[in-house]
C-alpha cells in the first residue's frame, strides 16, 4: 500500500511540475516577449474582437520580437478576473476597463500603474483633454481611451410615421416626448422597450434623465459625497419622470423579465418604437436595416440645469496594471492603437470612434454618426455614470429602480433609498471615497 | 514488532494526499480569508481594522436578506426529499415503463445550469411561452411575471432548482431500494401490512443512510452551490429579492467597493455552515 | 387485484404528467432550434412548418464548440478521477483502520464540504501563483479536487462503515494485507458509493463557471460553460439560434448519458451490501 501511495504522490508531483514548466515557457522564451491583453467590447461594439485580432496581427508584423496574446473577457468576469490576478501580482500587461469611477476605483486601490510614466504628454496630445480628464488623477494620467461612444435614443422611423410623428425630428423637449409616446400608444405601438433584469439599465436611465438638473460636475460630486441630499428635487426629479412614463403605460410590460440587451432588441423585432442605445449599436442597425428605418435622437429635455441638454460620450479605457511585466511594451502597443490607420480600422470594423484628433470626419458615411458628430461639437459632454461612488450602482441604483417597477415604489421613497444606499457606500469605503473626491474636484 | 510499526503509519499514508490537497486548496485559503476579514486595503497596503468589516457587514441589510433567502432555499430540501422518495417508491413497484420514466426523470440533473437557466428565462418571461399558453387557455389572470414579480421571483427560481435536482434523488433512492431484500416485503405481506406501513417500516429504515447523504448534499447545494442558478436567471433581482449569500460575496468581492467586507461575510457564511454540520453530527450521534 | 390496477393507473397518470413537465423545456429548446425566427414569433410551441438547419450553421459560426467541449471533458474527467482515488484511500482509513486522531481528523474534514467556492478564489489564486501553475489546467483540477474531496470522503467513509468487518477479516485470513484488502475487497464493494459521488462531482465540475472563468485566461482553455454564457448576452435576438447553441451544448452530454446509463444504474446497485 505504501508503494501505491508513493507512486500516487509521485504522479501528482510530476504532473504539478510539468504544469510548472509549461507556464514558465509561455512567459519568457529566448528574448521573445509575450504581451497579454485582457479586453472587452465585443458585447457593446460588435466587431471589436475582429478589430483586436487585426491590431494584434499588424503589431506583431511590425515588432517581430513581441507576441501579443489578447483574451476577450465576459462582461461578468472583466473585473473579477483582473482583481483576482492583480491581488496575486499576476495580472495582464494591458487591462480594459469601463470608464469613470469604474476604472478609477482600481487606481485608488493601487492596482494600476500610472500611464504617464510610460507615455509622454506630447504623445497623449492627440487625445482630447475632456477624454483624458476622465482618468486623470493626482497629477497623473492613468488610462487611455479604448474607444468612445455616444448615448442616445434609437427609434423605429416606420413606427413614428405610423403614429403621425415626424420621423426625422420626433422630439426635443420632454413634453414633445410624452406627446410622441402618447401618439405611439394610441396607434397600438409600445413606445419604449427596455429590460431591467440584469441591472445595467438604471445607470443608462440616469445618463438620459438624471443629469439634466446639474450645472456642473461639482453638483455630482456634492451629491455623491453626501453633501447634497438625494431627496432634493434637483437630484430626484428624474425618478418622477420614470414614474410618469411607467404610469402612463409607455414602457413594455415585460421590462422586469428582460435583460438590457433583450429590451433593446424589442425595436429590432418591431415590438417597441424606441429604446435607449449607444450610437455604435444604432449604426449597426442602420447598416443592416437601412437609414430610412432607424433614427437616433438626443434625450428629451426637461431639466433646468446647465447640463440639461448635455450629451454623454464617455470612453472605455485601457490601463497598465501595476503588476504588468512589460510596461514599456504595453505603452507602445496602446500608442500603436492611436495611430491614424488603426483608429480608422476601429471605426470601420466596430462602428466606434476613437476620441482622437486624427479621427477624420470624411470617414463617416452613416447618417447617425454624422448627427452624433454634430452633437459632440455643439453640446457639453457629460456622463452621469462616470461619477458614481463605488458600489452606489450595485447596492443602491439597481435594486431601487427595480423596486420602482416591481413594487411600485414611489419616487420620493426611491430617492430616500438612494440616499441611504449612498451613505452606506461612503461608510463602507471611506478611503476610496476621499480619493474619489480628490479626483473629481480637480476638473 | 516491525510489522506493527508499519501498521501504525499506514493509515496516515492513506490520508496524506487528502490532507495535502485540502491544506492547499481549502484550509490555507480559509485562514487567509479569516485574517483578511480583520484588515482593509488602502492603496495596496494592509491595515488592521479590527471588527470594522464585521460591523459594516452586519449593519448592511443585504446580509440579512441573503441569509433569509438561503434559509428559504432550505425548504427545498424536504420538498425534494419527499417528492423523490415518493417517485422512487412508485417506480420501485415496477409499473409499466418504469425504466423509461427513470431515464427521463434523471435528464435534467445532467443538463448544464446555464442551459436550464436560459431556457427557463424564455419560458417564464412575462411575454414568454408559459404565459402565452395560459393566455391561450383563457387564463389571463394567471399569466404573471414569474421572474419579475417580487413575490414570485424567488419561488420561481426554487421551482427551477427542484426541476433540475429531482432526478438525482429519484435515481439514488431507487438504486438503494432495489437492493433491499425482497423477502422483507414478502414477510410483511404475510402479516397483511399496507403499502404505507411497508414504506414506513421497511423502505425508509433501509434507505436511511442514502437519504441522509442526499439531505446533506442538498443542504450544501442550497447554501454554497446555488450561485450559478441565481447568476444565470435573476442576478439577484428584482430589488434583491433573490439575493443569496454566495451571490452577495461575489458582488462584494468583485463588484467594486471594499472586498475585505466580502471576506467578513464569507466568515459569517462559514460559521453558518459549520453550525449546520455540527447540528447534523449531533443528531447523527444521538441516533447511533 | 382490481384495486391494484386502479393504483397502477394513477401511478401512470402521475408519471406521464411528470414526464411532460420534465420534457417540455427540452422539447421547447429542440423544436425551436429548427424554426426561422419569424415562425418562432408566431408559433412558439408547435412543430416547425418549414424545417431549417440555418440556426445551427449560425450558432457554430466562429465558435469552437469542439474545443470547449474537449476542455470541459478533460477537466471533468481528471477532477472526478483524482477525487475518487484520493477519497477512496482516505475513506478506507477513516472507516476501517484504527489510528490516533481518527475521529478528530474526520470531524475536521466534514465541515469543509460546506465552504462556498466563491469565498476562496482570491487566496486560491495566490497559492496557484506560488506553485507556478497560473493558466494551467492542473491548477483548476487541483482546486476542483479540493472542493469535492470532503463530500466524497464523507460518503465513502459512511458507506465503507456498513461493510461488515467479517468480510475484511476473511480476506486477511486468506493472507491479504491492508493494501490487498482495499483493492480486492473494498474497492469492488464501494463501486456504488464511488459511482454516486462521482456523479455528483462530474455534474458539479461540468457546471462550474466562476473558477474556470477566473483561472483559465487563454482562449484555448475556455470551457463549454463559458461558451454557453455567450448565448446569454447580446449575441443575437434570434431566439432559434440561441436554442440551436444550447442544443449543440447539450447533445453530447445526453449521448454520453444514454450510453453510460446502464452502467450507472447497475453500478449504483452492484455489490450493495444486503443487511
Amino acid at each position: 500500500m505504501k508503494k501505491f501511495s508513493v507512486v500516487f504522490a509521485l504522479v501528482l508531483s510530476v504532473s504539478l511540475l510539468t504544469g510548472c514548466n509549461k507556464s514558465n515557457d509561455s512567459s519568457s522564451s529566448d528574448g521573445e516577449k509575450t504581451l497579454t491583453v485582457w479586453y472587452w467590447g465585443e458585447q457593446e461594439a460588435p466587431g471589436y474582437k475582429a478589430y483586436m485580432e487585426e491590431m494584434v496581427k499588424r503589431y506583431e508584423e511590425k515588432n517581430k520580437d513581441v507576441k501579443v496574446e489578447a483574451v476577450l473577457q465576459e462582461s461578468d468576469n472583466l473585473y473579477s478576473a483582473f482583481r483576482t490576478a492583480e491581488a496575486a501580482g499576476e495580472g495582464p500587461d494591458i487591462q480594459y476597463m469601463w470608464g469613470g469611477t469604474q476604472a478609477m476605483e482600481d487606481v485608488w486601490k493601487g492596482n494600476v500603474a500610472p500611464l504617464s510614466d510610460y507615455i509622454s504628454e506630447e504623445e497623449l496630445s492627440v487625445i482630447p483633454k475632456a477624454s483624458l480628464a476622465e482618468t486623470n488623477w493626482n497629477g497623473k494620467q492613468w488610462g487611455i481611451p479604448a474607444y468612445g461612444f455616444t448615448y442616445g435614443i434609437a427609434y423605429d422611423k416606420t413606427a413614428m410615421e405610423k403614429a403621425g410623428v415626424d420621423p426625422e425630428n420626433p422630439f426635443t423637449t420632454w413634453d414633445e416626448f410624452m406627446d410622441c409616446c402618447k401618439k405611439l400608444k394610441d396607434a397600438g405601438i409600445t413606445p419604449l422597450g427596455m429590460g431591467l433584469k440584469d441591472g445595467y439599465l438604471p445607470a443608462w436611465i440616469g445618463i438620459f434623465l438624471g443629469q439634466q438638473n446639474l450645472d456642473s460636475v461639482n453638483d455630482m460630486i456634492n451629491l455623491m459625497s453626501g453633501e447634497e441630499d438625494f431627496t432634493d428635487q434637483k437630484y430626484s426629479e428624474w425618478l418622477d419622470k420614470i414614474v410618469e412614463l411607467k404610469d402612463a403605460g409607455y414602457i413594455n410590460d415585460d421590462i422586469l423579465s428582460l435583460d438590457l440587451y433583450q429590451g433593446q432588441q424589442l425595436i429590432e423585432s418591431g415590438k417597441a418604437a424606441m429604446t435607449l442605445h449607444t450610437q455604435a449599436y444604432a449604426v449597426s442597425l442602420e447598416k443592416s436595416m437601412g437609414a430610412d428605418k432607424i433614427g437616433f435622437a438626443k434625450a428629451p429635455v426637461y431639466g433646468t440645469g446647465k447640463l440639461a441638454a448635455s450629451v454623454a460620450t464617455p470612453s472605455q479605457v485601457y490601463v497598465i496594471p501595476k503588476s504588468a511585466v512589460h510596461k514599456e511594451e504595453a505603452a507602445d502597443f496602446l500608442l500603436f492603437l492611436q495611430e491614424e490607420d488603426n483608429i480608422k480600422c476601429l471605426y470601420e470594423m466596430a462602428n466606434v470612434m476613437m476620441p482622437n484628433l486624427n479621427f477624420k470626419e470624411e470617414w463617416v458615411t452613416s447618417e447617425i454618426d454624422k448627427n452624433v458628430l454634430q452633437w459632440q461639437k455643439e453640446d457639453t459632454n457629460f456622463c452621469y455614470q462616470l461619477y458614481f461612488a463605488p458600489m452606489f450602482e450595485s447596492d443602491g441604483l439597481i435594486p431601487t429602480v427595480q423596486k420602482m417597477f416591481s413594487e411600485d415604489l414611489p419616487a420620493a421613497k426611491a430617492a430616500k433609498e438612494l440616499g441611504d444606499a449612498l451613505d452606506k457606500c461612503i461608510e463602507q469605503n471611506p478611503e476610496v471615497h476621499e480619493a474619489f473626491l480628490d479626483w473629481s474636484v480637480e476638473e | 514488532m516491525k510489522k506493527r510499526k508499519v501498521k501504525n503509519i499506514s493509515p496516515y499514508v492513506y490520508i496524506l494526499p487528502t490532507f495535502i490537497i485540502l491544506l492547499l486548496v481549502i484550509v490555507v485559503p480559509i485562514i487567509y480569508v479569516i485574517v483578511q476579514s480583520f484588515y482593509t486595503t488602502i492603496a495596496d497596503e494592509n491595515v488592521f481594522v479590527g471588527l470594522r468589516n464585521y460591523k459594516l457587514a452586519v449593519k448592511d441589510e443585504l446580509l440579512w436578506i441573503a441569509i433569509k433567502n438561503n434559509l428559504k432555499l432550505f425548504l427545498c430540501v424536504p420538498i425534494l426529499t419527499v417528492i423523490s422518495l415518493a417517485i422512487a417508491s412508485v417506480l420501485y413497484n415496477k409499473i409499466r415503463g418504469w425504466r423509461f420514466y427513470r431515464s427521463v426523470i434523471f435528464i435534467p440533473y445532467i443538463l448544464a445550469i446555464p442551459v436550464v437557466g436560459i431556457v427557463f428565462s424564455y419560458l417564464l418571461q412575462y411575454n414568454g411561452v408559459f404565459n402565452s399558453i395560459l393566455r391561450a387557455a383563457g387564463l389571463e389572470n394567471m399569466a404573471l411575471d414569474w421572474l419579475g414579480d417580487p413575490k414570485l421571483a424567488f419561488p420561481s427560481v426554487a421551482v427551477v432548482i427542484i426541476w433540475k435536482q429531482i432526478g438525482f434523488g429519484v435515481v439514488l433512492f431507487l438504486a438503494r431500494m432495489m437492493s433491499i431484500d425482497r423477502s422483507l416485503y414478502e414477510s410483511a405481506d404475510v402479516d397483511g401490512a399496507t403499502w404505507f406501513q411497508k414504506f414506513m417500516h421497511i423502505t425508509i429504515p433501509q434507505t436511511k443512510t442514502i437519504i441522509e447523504f442526499y439531505v446533506i448534499i442538498t443542504l450544501i447545494e442550497m447554501l454554497s452551490w446555488v450561485f450559478n442558478f441565481i447568476y444565470v436567471m435573476t442576478a439577484g433581482g428584482p430589488g434583491n429579492k433573490t439575493l443569496v449569500l454566495e451571490y452577495l460575496i461575489y458582488k462584494k468581492s468583485f463588484g467594486g467597493g471594499d472586498f475585505n467586507i466580502a471576506m467578513a461575510i464569507s466568515v459569517i457564511l462559514l460559521i453558518l455552515a459549520s453550525i449546520l454540520i455540527a447540528v447534523h453530527q449531533v443528531v447523527m450521534r444521538k441516533e447511533d | 387485484m382490481k384495486r391494484k390496477r386502479g393504483r397502477g393507473i394513477t401511478s401512470q397518470v402521475l408519471m406521464i404528467s411528470l414526464v411532460i413537465v420534465i420534457i417540455f423545456p427540452l422539447y421547447f429548446m429542440t423544436v425551436n432550434s429548427f424554426k426561422t425566427h419569424e415562425e418562432y414569433v408566431n408559433n412558439m410551441i408547435g412543430i416547425p412548418k418549414a424545417f431549417t438547419m440555418q440556426n445551427y450553421i449560425d450558432a457554430f459560426q466562429g465558435k469552437p464548440f469542439g474545443q470547449w467541449f474537449l476542455n470541459s471533458l478533460i477537466l471533468t474527467a481528471a477532477a472526478a478521477f483524482f477525487t475518487g482515488i484520493v477519497a477512496l484511500l482516505a475513506g478506507y482509513a477513516f472507516a476501517k483502520m484504527k489510528f490516533r486522531g481518527r475521529e478528530l481528523l474526520f470531524g475536521m474534514i466534514v465541515p469543509l464540504m460546506s465552504v462556498p467556492p466563491v469565498a476562496m478564489i482570491i487566496p486560491q489564486f495566490r497559492i496557484i501563483k506560488i506553485m507556478g501553475l497560473v493558466n494551467t489546467r492542473i491548477s483548476v483540477i487541483l482546486i476542483y479536487v479540493g472542493i469535492m474531496l470532503p463530500m466524497t470522503i464523507y460518503l465513502m467513509r459512511n458507506f465503507m462503515k456498513t461493510v461488515p468487518d467479517s468480510l475484511l477479516d476473511a480476506a486477511k485470513i486468506d493472507g491479504c494485507n491492508s493494501k490487498k484488502a482495499l483493492l480486492f475487497v473494498m474497492v469492488p464493494l464501494s463501486v456504488p458509493a464511488l459511482i454516486t459521488s462521482s456523479l455528483v462531482n462530474i455534474v458539479w465540475v461540468w457546471n462550474e463557471l466562476l473558477i474556470s472563468l477566473v483561472f483559465l485566461q487563454k482562449e484555448s482553455l475556455r470551457t463549454l460553460m463559458v461558451g454557453i454564457t455567450l448565448f446569454k448576452g447580446r449575441f443575437t435576438l434570434n431566439i432559434p439560434v440561441i436554442m440551436a447553441g444550447l442544443v449543440i451544448a447539450t447533445v453530447p452530454i445526453v449521448i454520453i448519458y444514454i450510453f453510460a446509463q446502464k452502467y450507472l444504474v447497475e453500478g449504483m446497485l452492484a455489490g450493495s451490501v444486503k443487511e
